[in-house]
């Protein structure tokens, strides 16, 4: 199933490599469609499997899943489904109107190699397999980036191929530091740089090479993480990419980079103790919530709207695992779910909305609940989950994230963390509310974009009123087995410190 | 492990070189002489690697030189060179900081490096190359440096590329080469991230006339 689940992103990318030949871009439709279908099913097996047996392993441990990596390669394979989906519509639409003049094949291609270098990221064992495949993201969604060869998301593909990348070199030299100092440990060790040999031997690692070390990859795969201050390459990345390409980069890929922090933090968290690791995260998170409030409130486009909505949500991401605990860890694994499904729908619902009425501009979209039913309500539920209003999903893992944060002792940062939701709430409902109610412009047809779109967003609509309501047994499950990766001990009281809050 | 100490002397003054040659890029203006001046350190990278692989025993860093060579001598110039030979200004013209001004800060970024390595890292006693990894700090700073400083996309890539001869230096005398696999798919990854670099330079350079990225600023906010 390991072998499988990487093969067929890759087989899929080739046979659209053919249909791109054969200028066949409705069969590269069905069959990345096909691809991705199945690569979620063989994820969630694979997840059971392995919240049931244990890890899984190949290749002397290139390939290693546990049930934290099997968690996010779950996520990833779910975006790129439902985003598969919504490309059959969005795409022929964008092809339709002449806004893109390439072979759709070509956009398939393209998305299946992106699939396929965030499943790495997700399965494997090696810290630098991990850099290679966290780099080769990075690589295939800078062309996706700048998809429309215009001006402007030319001008985003470069920002955000030339930031990354040296984010990713700093990165790079945090592995190579972890690795030496991973070569002082004696010695059943076999210099493999694979983290679960690593972490087994962790508190023997040389403290002040790791913490520097950290601190590199912190800076490194924070950049393409979205932290603030090296976030600049995010709105313009995500507001010039194509809609599908934008719910993946802010839905998962960011998620990516976080993982990868996350694989060193477990590493780091062992030899430095967790107080000083969480001081830092802190400080990135509540950074990028703060910037990203006060650019959310003078946003004048809609996808730069969400973009900066994802460095809001990154950052409480961060701050979740700042606070450490149970709780925060758990509302913070929680809430990179939740801030992947609401936000793909916020993005999906965006590009119906832009594709209607021709523009990105808040003020010039109105009245979208009368000319597009289905994708007004859309918009009306997701901003209210993405806002964090019960009973959506996102409203239960930030509210487990503030308990963390007043638990733990952390009241200034607890206060920020609320104040600033509280402004952002205000802001994004303001924005919204203007697209949904105003007096709609004159001669607009009434109607949606696609059926398929509307299919994607009925899709992310369930899971996130359900997860509001409550968690099922199989993801509480997973959630705590990946928090007691992260932390390092058995959790038995997650649950119901978590039942007993609500 | 005797015959080290023999060693770590040329190797501290091929980092020195190559620490040199990274000074010059930050005062030279002229495109193709950056370019000329990041292959001389890759080859002095290269030479680095070929010692370190006789005396440190660790032989498949053999791969590695080939690889410096093929990609970072040879094949990265060549692409930069064809990149430059199609602009009609080949000067950096009006940096974002002046070169006279730009010696004085790479400087001051080498002392730095020195600072982080004795103060900061402390490394494990006995550890005889502490000077290269100060110079490979250096460097990644000086990389970093030049790419935030210069307008032109040229520049930035040859910074970037400064970055990342900084890490390959420290990852072979510290570490002598990460395992083989990793190796091969980092080098992979830094020549196929330099050609999507030089698609993307020939997509500006068609769309925007110019390849001067300070016109890259219509998004904003």
């Amino acid at each position: 199933m390991l072998k499988l689940i990487l093969a067929l992103p890759l087989i899929t990318a080739l046979l659209c490599l053919f249909c791109l030949f054969m200028k066949k871009g409705r069969v590269a439709e069905f069959l990345n469609l096909l691809g991705v279908s199945s690569c979620f099913i063989i994820s969630i097996l694979l997840l059971s499997d392995i919240t049931k047996g244990g890890p899984k392993y190949d290749f002397e441990g290139l390939i290693y899943v546990d049930t934290l990596g099997g968690f996010f390669l779950c996520l990833v394979l779910l975006i790129s489904l439902v985003v598969s989906i919504y490309s059959i519509s969005y795409m022929r639409q964008a092809v339709e109107k002449a806004e893109i003049d390439r072979h759709l094949s070509r956009y398939y291609l393209l998305l299946n190699l992106f699939m396929f270098t965030m499943t790495m990221v997700a399965t494997t064992g090696n810290l630098g397999v991990l850099w290679i495949s966290i780099e080769a993201t990075t690589l295939v969604s800078a062309f996706l980036v700048g998809y429309y060869n215009e001006k402007t998301a030319l001008e985003a593909a470069w920002k955000y191929l030339i930031l990354c990348t040296v984010g990713i070199t700093f990165a790079l030299f945090g592995t190579v530091l972890l690795y030496y100092a991973s070569l002082h440990i004696p010695f059943e060790l076999r210099n493999t740089l694979n983290w679960f040999e690593i972490t087994r031997f962790a508190d023997r690692l040389d403290p002040s090479l790791t913490k520097v070390a950290f601190i590199f990859i912190l800076v490194g795969y924070g950049t393409k993480a979205g932290f603030a201050p090296m976030h600049t390459w995010l709105p313009d990345a995500h507001s010039q990419a194509p809609t599908p390409v934008s719910a993946l980069l802010s839905g998962v890929l960011l998620k990516c980079s976080i993982y990868g922090i996350l694989r060193f933090y477990i590493i780091a968290s062992k030899c430095l103790g967790m107080a000083y690791l969480n001081n830092l995260l802190l400080i990135f998170g509540i950074f990028s919530l703060v910037i990203a409030t006060f650019f959310i409130l003078i946003q004048k486009d809609i996808k730069r709207l969400l973009a900066y909505s994802s460095l809001e949500n990154v950052g409480i991401i961060a701050t979740g695992i700042g606070f450490g605990g149970l709780l925060g860890v758990y509302g913070a694994l929680f809430h990179i779910l939740n801030h992947a499904l609401v936000k793909s729908l916020m993005f999906f619902v965006g590009g119906n909305l832009s594709l209607k009425y021709h523009t990105k501009n808040i003020e010039d979209i109105k009245g979208a609940v009368g000319i597009m039913p289905i994708t007004g309500a859309g918009l009306l539920l997701g901003s209210f989950a993405l806002t964090g209003l019960p009973p959506f999903n996102m409203f239960m893992s930030e509210i487990a994230i503030l308990a963390a944060g007043f638990s733990s002792g952390n009241i200034l940062a607890s206060c920020i963390f609320l104040v600033a939701l509280v402004v952002i709430f205000a802001g994004i409902l303001r924005h919204t509310m203007v697209m949904a109610f105003n007096p709609p412009p004159q001669g607009l047809e009434r109607g949606e974009v696609g059926n398929w779109a509307i299919l994607a967003c009925f899709l992310l609509l369930v899971p996130i009123v359900l997860l509001g309501i409550c968690i099922p047994g199989f993801l509480d499950n997973v959630l705590n087995q990946s928090v007691s990766i992260i932390i390092g001990e058995k959790v038995s009281w997650a649950k119901e410190g978590f039942t007993s809050m609500k | 492990m005797e015959n080290l100490t023999g060693v770590v002397p040329t190797l501290d003054k091929l980092a020195t070189c190559m620490l040199g040659a990274a000074m010059i890029m930050v005062m030279c203006s002229r495109l193709v002489t950056l370019v000329y001046v990041y292959a001389f350190q890759s080859l002095l990278l290269a030479i680095t690697a070929l010692i370190a692989t006789f005396s440190l025993n660790s032989h498949h860093l053999i791969w590695m030189v080939f690889l410096i060579v093929a990609l970072k001598v040879v094949a990265i110039p060549l692409v930069l060179l064809e990149i430059t030979a199609t602009l009609t200004i080949k000067k950096e013209v009006e940096p974002y900081v002046e070169p006279r001004v730009s010696v004085l800060v790479a400087s001051g970024l080498v002392i730095l490096a020195y600072y982080t390595e004795r103060y900061i890292l402390q490394l494990h006693k006995g550890e005889v190359f502490t000077h290269c990894l100060a110079t490979s700090i250096a460097l990644i700073l000086i990389g970093f440096f030049l790419m935030i400083s210069r307008k032109k996309a040229i520049t930035q890539m040859v910074g970037l590329l400064t970055m990342e001869n900084g890490v390959f230096l420290s990852a072979m005398t510290l570490t002598s080469g990460m395992p083989m696999i990793v190796e091969l798919g980092i080098s992979f990854d830094v020549l196929v991230g330099i050609l999507i670099m030089g698609v993307f330079v020939f997509r500006i350079r068609e769309t925007f006339a110019s390849l001067d990225t300070s016109k890259l600023n219509s998004l904003r906010g």
